[in-house]
């Protein structure tokens, strides 16, 4: 009986142990049903302000990752009323925004609750000054085989060179965005341009600043700005700064047949360089630091902390972005008409 | 070097040696507090059983005669009995006569008499419990310090061990209110601080980084440990540059009778001490470890793949090296030279031959730790004045180096094309440190501590130099270095005062300054702290604490990494200075068996510095002070602790209520979070059993609630229409807005006596609980899981002594 009892006794006193090592490598929260309105809006200067208000998901809503492109049946794609509110007034969903307006989405569904962001216009970018040294440029024909007119490349590296010169006493956040266009004359939906641009590999890495958010620990590991164009005023506030941006295997087609049909066509690269708020520079980076950053890997393998996510809205889901944009464009038809005549000569 | 010290140490066995000269005038004193007076002058440690001398006191009258001959006439017609061991005074009670001996046989167990037959696994296996006598030798009851304690290489040998290494990181981390963060990581955070707001002191001197294997042991070796005064509540003006505690390591001291040493083989590392005299006056201290595993694994490693195309190593290793030479000058003055060594080192290496012409390598090295050169002069300028000089050199190091060299040789290349990179990162910091600190004995009843100590600091967050060869043409490289010099001045009083039998306090001021950048930045920290026995064996006590920190430590991971970079605090941030009012009761039983504490606290945090976002390994390191937000923390809670002291059985029970909070404007939109180890309850239980005279076992088992991370509970998507398949991105969720599991671990080890030295083993993790570290959403399923770290770690090591 004795005997028996210390084997109770013994029994009883493991039981917590027991109970204390029984667990599941799942970790699962105590809540994850509390929907609420998440709002993405982007407010560009010059533009309507673009706004898309969803339901958030919870993490065992499983048709998520089904998700089907049609916009009535995905699961987020419900549509949320929202109002816009500039410098504290209700403005139509259609205003365009204005440089300084205050601009304020709010949002309501009466399960999901309320959900408000907003964002400051910052001023823009003054005396911003650009510039374009081809190299390398080749001209190159095509022709199919006699069945269709001779149509031209023009295959071209370079180094494009922005000047910004920052405001003094603020501090200021950056954008940069480069595209190609082709401005042609109208044409009917049988007529074609005249040009054809395909901007070729565009370097961010190169330029130092696109990385200072990068630390060296990071870049030796070999992480770059991976088209990440958003930098700060912190390395030259109140002076100005050379951004050289190098483009790769740039290519105009010519079409010869189409130019100047209806007047005179342009071709070139499009810069734009937008004042951004605080806010949306922070998405940015949270952006770059999500995808890219050791501190993501260590955190996906368990070995840091799980990386917080960056919101300015209330309820934590979502972002009001503020770009005011200054675009530039270099015309490159210029260098093309000199290219193809050289090339013409031969 | 290391020849030479063996050289020496054999010589040194041939010498023989004579006492030490001391000077003393006692009448009618506790014990103790003579000992204490011998400590100082020889260095030695006095290790008796804690019954031994209980309530005795003694009188003795000698100017400069020799240590035997003070203890003869101190020990006259009493049954206690005097040897020297090594740098240790034991003492015993004698043997009773076969005339007095009982006709019956008393357990060993049955009286705290017996404890001198008990067997602590102490390197010198002595068999007794010691008692070596710092500032805080006095029994908890009679000193002012709240939350302070005293620990001794006994203690540590105690602790369950980790790969069979003692840690003195570890046995702290079983005190109440202190928590080691991570599972296995010998990093402290105590009542709610950061683990960078703990001062670590070896010898006076700042150590900065103080782990090996990412926290998983600590850089002191416990072979040179001579004790530790730890103190997280109420802390001396002495000390002052960190907010949370102050762990104040000495090493090894005094004049061994004869060469001694240890060799220690574990399973991942191995260890050798040495000591002995150099004549009668001086002496040396060498303790070298180093984890071995690599020695092993990469031989294999390229065995094994010494016909695979890819040839992949890695090699990790850690090694540490403490060496002091003592020199008595006389029987007032003392001096030593101690250097110390640490470093840890991972190097990954990639080899791969794509075809018989292609060739790729490419290596990872990276390495950390600390060095450490000082001088110190101990010198007793009359029978009430002493000081203590201090001058040393301390570096914090870590560093990187990644190569890349991939040649192609094809038949259509006229000439191999070599493409290589090369990039070396280095972040250092330099300190210079002088310091002077002095006691005055102004009477019976007080004494008076006062120095300064002036530090310059070189900060070097990093130097980076890259070098590129492209298609066998030299591209050039650049080499960029970051430097910022401090000067830190600092001056400090207290005064220790015993107005009555009853009432013991200690009023003090440190104050300092951090001059950086051309600026100069404040500190005035002032220190209260007071007992009073209000009752036999009962102790209230009260203390107000103010600290004050220049530098802290940039760390996103909660891994004690290469990464993590210490950095002063400059431009517009403040010092962080942290308030702390604590209160505490402790009763004692009258036989000494046994302490109970109860020590309440609330600390107040001011200036903290964290990441404004938690995105960063290493802050950019040009604009590390833009990525920094400076808030408030505060800290209150509760620690219990019975603790028994004598017997068989002996170990403590510790229980800590707490909270620990942040506010930051910039984070968690400016509302109040919990601090990640916001660690609820917290209870410690450490039991060392004497089963016989060859046998121990030790025992530790720590409970506490998880430690806290921030998870979305949500997700909301980014695409601006289902077609562009933007990506899902979680809610911000408060901050620290979930807990891990329940954390406990029960650690295990057996030490067994031999004839020549003794083996150790111990069982991390006795019941196979891995406990989670960290939460991990897994892509595939989109659940969340938990990343557990170290299970079961059984581990044997064996100390040979001679």
């Amino acid at each position: 009986m004795e005997v028996l009892k210390h084997k109770i006794i013994n029994c009883l006193a493991l039981l917590p142990l027991l109970v204390l090592t029984a667990c599941n490598d799942l970790y699962i929260p105590a809540d994850t049903n509390e929907h609420t309105l998440a709002i993405l809006a982007k407010c560009v200067v010059g533009d309507t302000v673009f706004v898309k208000v969803r339901s958030t998901i919870s993490l065992d809503d499983k048709t998520i990752q089904s998700v089907s492109t049609d916009e009535s049946t995905y699961p987020t794609e419900k549509i949320y009323p929202y109002q816009l509110l500039v410098n504290g007034m209700p403005v139509p969903h259609d205003y365009i925004v204005q440089q300084g307006d205050e601009i304020k989405v709010t949002a309501h569904d009466d399960i999901l609750g309320s959900a408000y962001g907003s964002c400051t216009m910052p001023k823009p970018c003054h005396n911003v000054k650009a510039d374009f040294k081809p190299s390398l440029v080749m001209v190159d024909s095509i022709n199919y085989d006699g069945s269709r007119p001779t149509i031209y490349s023009v295959k071209f590296n370079g180094i494009l060179t922005v000047e910004v010169t920052d405001s003094p006493n603020q501090h200021d956040f950056y954008s940069f965005g480069l595209d190609s266009y082709v401005d042609s004359p109208v044409l009917n939906d049988y007529e074609l341009p005249g040009f054809n641009f395909y901007s070729g590999f565009v370097d961010l890495d190169n330029e130092p600043i696109f990385g200072e958010h990068i630390s060296e620990f990071e870049s030796a590991f070999g992480n770059r700005s991976s088209n990440f164009g958003c930098f700060t005023d912190r390395q030259f506030s109140g002076n100005s700064y050379k951004l050289h941006i190098q483009i790769e295997n740039a290519t105009i087609f010519v079409y010869p047949y189409n130019i100047d049909k209806k007047g005179k066509e342009d071709v070139g690269l499009s810069i734009n360089l937008s004042t951004i708020s605080p806010d949306t520079y922070k998405w940015n980076c949270f952006l770059w630091y999500s995808n890219y950053s050791l501190m993501y890997e260590m955190a996906d393998a368990g070995l840091a902390p799980y990386m917080p996510a960056f919101s300015n809205v209330s309820t934590g889901a979502g972002i009001v972005t503020a770009y005011t944009p200054t675009y530039i464009k270099i015309s490159l038809r210029d260098l093309v008409e000199e290219q193809l005549a050289k090339f013409l000569k031969k | 070097m290391r020849l030479i010290f063996v050289l020496l140490a054999v010589l040194a066995t041939h010498l023989a040696v004579t006492a030490q000269n001391v000077t003393i005038h006692a009448t009618d004193r506790p014990a103790d507090e003579v000992f204490h007076s011998l400590m100082e002058q020889t260095g030695r440690n006095f290790v008796y059983p804690s019954d031994l001398l209980t309530d005795m006191r003694v009188t003795v009258s000698a100017t400069r005669r020799p240590l035997a001959e003070v203890l003869k006439q101190m020990f006259q017609n009493t049954d206690i009995k005097y040897s020297l061991k090594g740098t240790d005074v034991i003492l015993k009670r004698a043997k009773p006569s076969k005339a007095d001996k009982p006709a019956t046989t008393v357990k060993a167990d049955a009286a705290p008499a017996s404890i001198k037959t008990i067997m602590p696994p102490r390197p010198d296996n002595l068999l007794q419990e010691l008692v070596v006598v710092s500032r805080l030798s006095a029994p908890v009851i009679k000193t002012p310090e709240i939350g302070a304690r005293k620990v001794t290489a006994d203690d540590i040998y105690r602790a369950p061990t980790l790969f069979g290494e003692s840690d003195i990181m570890k046995t702290l981390q079983l005190e109440p209110g202190v928590v080691a963060g991570t599972d296995g990581s010998a990093a402290m955070h105590v009542h709610g601080g950061g683990s960078d707001e703990n001062l670590f002191l070896l010898d006076n001197v700042p150590l900065y980084h103080v782990n090996h294997v990412a926290g998983l042991f600590s850089a002191f070796n416990t072979d040179m440990v001579r004790y530790v005064d730890f103190y997280k509540s109420s802390i001396p003006a002495k000390y002052d540059g960190r907010l949370s505690s102050v762990m104040d390591v000495r090493t090894r001291t005094g004049i061994p009778e004869k060469f001694n040493g240890s060799a220690r083989l574990g399973l991942t590392s191995g260890a050798l001490n040495l000591n002995g005299p150099i004549g009668n006056r001086t002496a040396y201290s060498l303790a070298m470890r180093r984890s071995w595993i690599d020695l092993i694994t990469l031989p294999i490693s390229r065995f094994a793949l010494s016909n695979e195309s890819e040839k992949n190593t890695v090699q990790y290793f850690f090694t540490d090296i403490n060496a002091k030479l003592s020199h008595y000058f006389n029987d007032r003055t003392h001096a030593f030279v101690s250097m110390y060594y640490g470093k840890d080192k991972i190097g990954i290496s990639l080899r791969e031959s794509q075809s018989l012409t292609d060739r790729y390598d490419e290596s990872f090295n990276f390495d950390w730790g600390n060095f450490l050169v000082q001088t110190g002069v101990n010198h007793r300028f009359n029978s009430r004045l002493s000081a203590e000089f201090t001058g040393a050199f301390t570096k914090f190091f870590s560093g990187n180096r990644m190569t890349l060299d991939y040649t192609i040789v094809g038949p259509e290349l006229e000439q191999p094309l070599r493409n290589f990179s090369d990039y070396k990162s280095r972040n250092n910091v330099n300190d210079y440190i002088v310091r002077a600190d002095f006691k005055h004995i102004n009477s019976e009843t007080s004494t008076l501590r006062f120095g300064a100590s002036g530090t310059w600091h070189n900060f070097m967050p990093s130097h980076i130099s890259r070098r590129y060869i492209f298609n066998s043409v030299n591209v050039a490289g650049t080499d960029t270095t970051n430097r910022l010099d401090a000067a830190e001045i600092g001056l400090y009083a207290e005064n220790e005062w015993r107005p009555s039998d009853n009432i013991i306090a200690n009023a003090g001021i440190n104050a300092s300054t951090f001059i950086v950048n051309g600026r100069a930045k404040y500190g005035i920290s002032p220190r209260l702290s007071a007992s009073w026995n209000f009752a036999d064996n009962w102790a209230l006590k009260g203390a107000l604490t103010r600290t004050t920190q220049y530098v802290h430590m940039m760390q996103s991971s909660f891994l004690a990494l290469p990464t993590d970079q210490w950095i002063p605090v400059s431009g517009d941030l403040k010092p962080q200075t942290a308030n702390k009012i604590s209160l505490a009761l402790y009763r004692e039983t009258a036989d000494k068996q046994y302490t109970f504490g109860m020590e309440a606290y609330y600390k107040d945090m001011r200036n903290i510095l964290e990441y404004k976002d938690d995105y960063y390994l290493t802050p950019p390191i040009d604009m590390w002070t833009a990525q920094v937000c400076a808030g408030r923390g505060t800290a209150k809670g509760i620690d219990f602790k019975v603790e028994k002291h004598t017997g068989r059985l002996t170990g403590h029970v510790a229980y800590s209520l707490g909270w620990a909070n942040r506010t930051f404007a910039e984070k968690n939109q400016g509302r109040t979070y919990p601090a990640r180890f916001d660690n609820r309850h917290t209870i410690n239980i450490l039991v060392n059993w004497n089963i016989s005279r060859k046998l121990q076992l030790n025992a530790a088992w720590t409970g506490h609630t998880g430690n806290r991370f921030t998870m979305s509970m949500q997700e909301w998507d980014t695409s601006t229409s289902p077609s562009y398949g933007g990506s899902l991105v979680g809610v911000q969720a408060p901050l620290n807005n979930c807990r891990l599991p329940f954390y406990h671990n029960l650690d295990l080890a057996v030490n067994i006596l031999t004839k020549n030295g003794y083996w150790s083993i111990s069982i991390y993790n006795a019941y196979n609980h891995r406990n989670a570290i960290a939460v991990y959403k897994d892509i595939k399923t989109g659940k969340f899981k938990l990343t557990r770290f170290l299970p079961i770690i059984p581990s044997i090591s064996y100390t040979w002594k001679f």
